[in-house]
């Protein structure tokens, strides 16, 4: 039981396993929006997300065996829907590419930089590269720890803080690109080595990197 | 520590790469290379400036509300699981075969009391389709023809649908319900009719078990279109209107929903609840099952889409054999009878076919479209 008396989620798909036909379902209403999150944010896209969320929920009910218990169910769940978010990028991948001359991105004038609109946000999100961007998503916009995060993404915890920092790093250029005309200062020095805004901003969406 | 890429030791007299600066502040590089980063950063405004915008990009993102999953993507999460058990509880009556079919969709391992989700998936490829509610993920159809489809629900039958719209633009403005001229030519085969509560039946056809009907080849039906059809079709004896068309079939498809989510999923009762014949249920000669009655003769009162096969008939006629309808309401419109058939829309939203009561394959009796947004 968890602290409002009600099943735990280890529980419930206990339950599910057993038969019960509700507890599955039960299940997903109640981490509906963390997972929904994810999966918009994942794919950049409400339709994608539902789709993609499906497919992993579908399989996650029909795989739940499958569930191991070495990781809290959540921290399941959150990996089947970014392996079903990232499948569902990768088919979408033969439609055109994100506009590159940043028009998506809101262009403002005025010097506000810290207006920073959430379209801005989700264009620049969409241009990170696949795999910092699903590190960012749970660490910065879910608030998960590095470590279940790394559970999540089976991978080190300092590959996880690499590619966030390098996600920030990078959004950072982007927004601040788009954002505000404020100059970079030190104009003297290689801008080209230094900013590189214009890679970022040339990648398509859910491209990986070799990481 | 396992961080990507090689690093590269930055020119003391040129910027650190961008990596380079990340990796510093999530202190994951090397000691002496962090210490050439640092001295370098100490000196420059400019990398200073970025990582101090890097850092403030962590706050920004923490600041952002997470949206909440639409109550439409609920439903249809809970639909489609409602699906997948149904289908699996036919698969396992059924024996062998089903073990397969479930196995083939996750493309994982032998056993499926093995098979982890959580368990990268990405390259099996055929999980896309998997549980989607479209036709063909039925109670015995073919699991590899949903399977294989990758594209949205709504848009399956996008081209069909959309040069039926374009049509009954031009013609609904001098083509008449074609209620007068309902003859029944289709009769009830195969099927389960499940009444649901007040007011609603809740329509199920077992195929496969016994190939496709005579009479739903006749009435153009085709086999890739023989599955369940889920929705509740409902007699709210709602009068229908343009004008209000969007709270009305937001309302329907609420109640739509409540239906479903009541009705049991395994073993159909047939008892017969109509609100639009609850007298004759509630009277003494009225016996039998609301199947038994409605096939005798499916005209009466208009009923003749509670019938599978002519509800299936008529979303042919309407270029909507892919799509699973979200609510059906034999009802009225603008004062006369007709029946409202809600669809997902493209992209979003409802595509609302209001059709005479005696739609049927090769005559819609088509009396108004409207898409409404969500």
């Amino acid at each position: 039981m968890n602290d409002d008396g009600e099943p735990d989620d280890r529980r419930l798909l206990a339950d599910h396993l057993a038969g019960n036909p509700d507890a599955f379902t039960t299940l997903v209403r109640r981490h509906r929006d963390r997972l929904w999150a994810v999966a918009l944010r994942t794919t950049g896209d409400p339709e994608d997300a539902a789709d993609a969320l499906q497919d992993a929920l579908i399989s996650a009910l029909r795989g739940a065996a499958g569930y191991r218990g070495d990781a809290a169910v959540t921290t399941w769940l959150h990996r089947v829907v970014i392996n079903a978010s990232l499948d569902r990028i990768r088919r979408r991948q033969a439609r055109p590419a994100v506009p590159l001359d940043g028009h998506e991105l809101q262009s403002r004038t005025d010097d506000h930089a810290a207006t920073v609109t959430r379209l801005d946000i989700r264009a620049a999100l969409a241009r990170l590269p696949e795999p910092q961007r699903v590190a960012l998503i749970l660490v910065d916009l879910e608030d998960m720890s590095v470590a279940e995060t790394a559970q999540i993404l089976e991978v080190p915890e300092g590959t996880v803080k690499s590619r966030c920092s390098r996600a920030r790093t990078a959004m950072a250029v982007m927004l601040r690109d788009v954002g505000t005309s404020r100059p970079v200062e030190g104009g003297n020095r290689t801008d080209t080595q230094h900013v590189q805004a214009g890679e970022s901003l040339t990648r398509r969406p859910g491209s990986g990197e070799g990481w | 520590m396992n961080v990507s890429g090689p690093y590269e030791v930055p020119v003391p007299s040129e910027h650190p790469n961008n990596d380079l600066l990340a990796d510093l502040a999530a202190e994951v590089l090397p000691d002496d290379l962090a210490g050439h980063v640092q001295a370098h950063v100490m000196e420059c405004s400019r990398c200073a400036a970025l990582l101090a915008d890097a850092e403030s990009v962590r706050a920004m993102l923490l600041q952002i509300e997470p949206e909440q999953m639409p109550a439409e993507v609920l439903t249809r999460l809970e639909r489609a699981f409602q699906i997948a058990r149904r289908e699996d509880e036919a698969a396992a009556a059924a024996g062998d075969g089903s073990e397969t079919r479930v196995l083939g969709r996750l493309s994982l391992g032998t056993d499926a009391g093995r098979t982890d989700p959580g368990r990268r998936i990405a390259r099996s490829g055929n999980v896309a389709g998997a549980g989607r509610i479209v036709p063909s993920a039925g109670l015995t159809g073919s699991i590899a023809a949903g399977g294989a489809k990758t594209g949205r629900l709504s848009r399956m039958s996008a081209p069909a649908q959309s040069a039926r719209r374009q049509a009954i633009e031009e013609q609904k403005a001098d083509k008449p319900s074609r209620l007068a001229k309902f003859a029944p030519a289709l009769k009830i085969a195969a099927g389960v009719l499940v009444v649901v509560g007040v007011g609603a039946t809740l329509v199920q056809v077992r195929d496969g078990l016994g190939g496709q009907s005579e009479d739903s080849a006749a009435s153009g039906v085709s086999a890739a279109a023989n599955a369940p059809i889920i929705a509740p079709v409902q007699s709210t004896k709602t009068d229908y209107a343009k004008k209000s068309l969007p709270t009305q079939v937001k309302t329907l498809i609420t109640s739509s929903q409540k239906l479903l989510a009541e009705s049991p999923p395994e073993q159909p009762k047939v008892e017969a609840q109509d609100s639009d014949e609850t007298a004759r249920a509630s009277s003494p000669k009225a016996s039998g099952s609301a199947f038994a009655r409605e096939s005798s003769d499916p005209t009466v009162q208009g009923q003749l889409l509670r019938s599978p096969e002519a509800l299936r008939a008529c979303l042919v006629a309407i270029g909507a054999e892919q799509v699973q309808p979200l609510a059906v309401d034999l009802a009225r419109y603008a004062g006369r009878e007709a029946a409202v058939i809600v669809l997902p829309g493209d992209g979003g939203g409802y595509d609302v076919w209001v059709v005479a009561r005696d739609c049927r394959a090769d005559s819609d009796g088509a009396i108004d479209f409207v898409h409404v947004k969500s």
